[in-house]
């Protein structure tokens, strides 16, 4: 393999060699507490080379043609990056060439040493991105609540650098950098994707993602104050209802917190009066802003996801998600399914297929995380199919392990917001449900990613509550049906390979022996 | 008739490369789709088959349309490995863009383990003669200090807007791509033959 040429400029890089004086290369927390010795009270937001060149090009720049597109001059890059290297502020007065000091910006973030989204959040996002096309707001929500986990130096240079790009695509009449362009010349630096040949598509999906958030700058990092709502809360946006400020149910549920009506009124969904006419009103979620990080491991990988839930998937981990999950699970969406089959029951399908699908995870090794989720997806639909068997055999049962998983959650997780929310929950559920019967999850109405997205929103929480016993027999059946089904494809390769070191190993041990 | 057929039917890859913003994907959209698209998204990977008679013999030119942005460079020795001619834009108006031809150009012998190789280097933009920084002497140069010791490359003017010589900067690299291949360039010119056979 040649040196790629990100490679040898490092190296021909003044400085590059030295990590330890070097800006470029150096961790992003490092970067902001190296200030100029007369500042050195407190880290700075961000680090001084992305100001001090943002602050350049706003006033020399913005009006530049192909700002960001155009590169820069290799030999002139070079003389930027050493002059950062050795002065703390750096003069642009008689450097007149934009795109070189631009280069040197995005050279800066490339070599960040994991980026400013890591590759495993840069994962996330892309899930996220895939399972909220084609809703704008619930993918600036999703993006937020991903952008609210990363380490706050990331997420404040993330800010801090989409806002000007947001600036730099508001003259694209002059410089030609539409949010479309903007992403595409960022999404690489910005989002590690890996090399691999899977890492491609990762690749577009990251453009499109920066070209988002530098179009929605708004929506996703400054959210309008109804944001101190529980984390998320499904509501459905009245037509025609301008300014009615909070409903009372809505008042209830965020228990405390302050709220605004931002677009016109809300009326809650979780009552069953607005449930019969929620087919018109659309559906629109709200968040809240503030900053709650999360075990970052709680979320697990999940593709694209058609079902309400995968929007909590998106974002799972939290005892106010599982309940938020709840309202959307029953209250939401009700066009596309019409037989309205979501009730606790396939819920506890999903939970199970979770369990499972993790159980599966461990059994088989993943690779890499990408294959890893597909893997889960595909596992997953199998699973479906099998917790739905299982779920005719002692559905009642069952019935009430579920029951007990999210109220566990809530009760350790949030205040006394949740417990409220959940009674209303569970006094609504049962009226909701048409027929006595077990209601089946039909695979055929889902997407493949449905079941998969749905069950880890709630998987995780499963996991976390503690497996409860009952259901463990059901998994250990379940998972042998979806072995059965899976082992097709998996199975032969693991036997043989298992087959073919046992094999060498005799061989060795015969040659030992001899 | 038959053999000359199945002959002309495997397609030529010819990749095009250069600095970003010099109106690769002009010059290819020109050539293949005869229109001048106003657009400004940067390329990322784009590809375009086309098939014409060069010489009175069929061609059918698989043309990949490649990302000039540095953030992109890892995808560049993928594609190269793959290509068997190659254009290498540059525009007149803009400096940078023609100081990358001579590392592009050696980046394409490294990777081809090759010292000749089928390189046409198309100065774009030559309508915008106002803005013009780089003069068809200062780009001969450069080609004719290749051309010593690489025959198969040639520089050419062009203008994806005006649709000048266009045509002829792709047909004249499938003419190279022919002779290189006629003087059996792929099999002589390696660079580092191994001297034990």
């Amino acid at each position: 393999m040649w040196p790629s040429r990100r490679g040898r400029s490092d190296s021909s890089g003044a400085g590059a060699t030295n990590g330890a004086s070097s800006i470029f290369g150096a961790p992003l927390d490092v970067a902001i507490r190296r200030r100029g010795s007369s500042q050195q009270q407190q880290p700075a937001e961000v680090p001084d080379i992305v100001r001090q060149i943002c602050e350049h090009l706003s006033k020399a720049g913005l009006a530049t043609e192909g700002l960001f597109r155009v590169n820069g001059n290799n030999r002139m890059a070079n003389q930027i990056r050493r002059l950062f290297d050795e002065h703390s502020v750096v003069d642009f007065s008689d450097i007149h060439d934009v795109h070189s000091i631009a280069s040197v910006l995005k050279q800066y973030i490339r070599e960040l040493p994991d980026g400013i989204v890591d590759s495993e959040a840069t994962l996330q996002f892309v899930q996220a991105a895939e399972a909220a096309a084609g809703d704008p707001n619930r993918l600036c929500r999703d993006y937020a609540e991903l952008i609210d986990r990363l380490p706050e130096p990331n997420r404040k240079l993330l800010k801090y650098l989409t806002e000007f790009l947001r600036r730099v695509a508001d003259r694209d009449a002059e410089n030609k950098m539409s949010p479309l362009n903007l992403g595409i010349c960022f999404g690489p630096n910005v989002f590690r994707c890996g090399d691999t040949v899977q890492s491609l598509k990762v690749q577009s999906m990251a453009n499109k993602i920066m070209s988002d958030l530098i179009a929605h700058y708004s929506d996703v990092f400054e959210p309008a104050p109804q944001a101190k709502l529980p984390r998320m809360v499904t509501v459905k946006e009245c037509s025609g209802s301008g300014g009615a400020g909070n409903s009372p149910s809505l008042r209830r549920l965020s228990a405390g917190s302050t709220g605004g009506g931002g677009g016109g009124g809300h009326s809650m969904t979780n009552n069953n009066s607005s449930h019969s006419s929620s087919s018109e009103s659309a559906a629109v979620a709200l968040r809240s802003g503030g900053p709650q990080p999360k075990p970052r491991n709680s979320l697990q990988p999940t593709l694209s996801a058609s079902t309400p839930a995968s929007a909590s998937a998106g974002a799972a981990g939290g005892a106010s998600m599982v309940s938020s999950s709840r309202v959307s699970l029953v209250d939401d969406e009700p066009s596309s399914y019409s037989e309205s089959p979501r009730f606790p029951q396939q819920q506890q399908q999903q939970q199970l297929a979770a369990q499972q699908q993790q159980q599966l995870g461990l059994l088989q090794q993943p690779g890499g995380s990408l294959s890893r989720a597909i893997r889960a997806a595909v596992a997953s639909h199998l699973f479906g199919a099998a917790a739905d068997e299982d779920a005719d055999d002692d559905g009642d049962e069952d019935d009430d392990d579920v029951e007990e998983l999210p109220r566990d959650g809530g009760s350790s997780g949030g205040g006394g917001g949740p417990d409220e929310e959940e009674e209303s929950e569970r006094t609504l559920t049962p009226k909701a449900t048409p027929s006595p019967a077990v209601p089946r999850l039909d695979l055929s109405q889902l997407t493949a990613g449905g079941p998969a997205a749905a069950a880890t929103g709630t998987g995780a929480s499963a996991s976390s509550a503690g497996a409860p016993g009952a259901s463990g027999s059901t998994s250990v059946e379940a998972r042998r049906s979806v072995y059965d089904n899976v082992g097709s494809l998996q199975r032969p390769a693991s036997a043989g390979k298992s087959a073919w070191v046992i094999g060498s190993l005799f061989f060795i041990s015969s040659r030992s022996c001899s | 008739m038959s053999k000359s057929v199945s002959k002309s039917v495997k397609p030529i890859k010819i990749v095009v490369i250069g600095s970003g913003g010099v109106g690769k994907s002009a010059l290819t959209l020109q050539f293949s789709k005869s229109k001048f698209f106003l657009d400004y998204d940067p390329t990322i990977e784009d590809s375009f088959s086309k098939s014409c008679y060069i010489d009175n013999e069929m061609a059918r030119l698989d043309i990949l349309d490649t990302a000039g942005q540095e953030e992109f460079t890892s995808m560049r020795e993928q594609y190269m490995r793959l290509g068997q001619a190659f254009l290498v834009v540059f525009s007149v108006t803009d400096r940078k863009g023609f100081e990358e031809v001579d590392s592009l150009i050696q980046l394409i012998y490294r990777v081809k383990d090759r010292e000749a190789f089928p390189i046409m280097v198309a100065g774009n933009k030559i309508d915008l003669q106002n803005d013009r920084c780089i003069d068809q002497s200062l780009a001969q140069e450069l080609v004719q200090r290749h051309q010593e010791f690489n025959p198969y490359c040639a520089y050419i003017e062009t203008s994806a807007k005006t649709r000048l010589n266009v045509d002829l900067v792709f047909h004249d690299l499938v003419r190279l791509l022919r002779l290189y291949n006629a003087k059996g360039g792929s099999k002589q010119a390696k660079k580092s033959k191994c001297s034990l056979l």
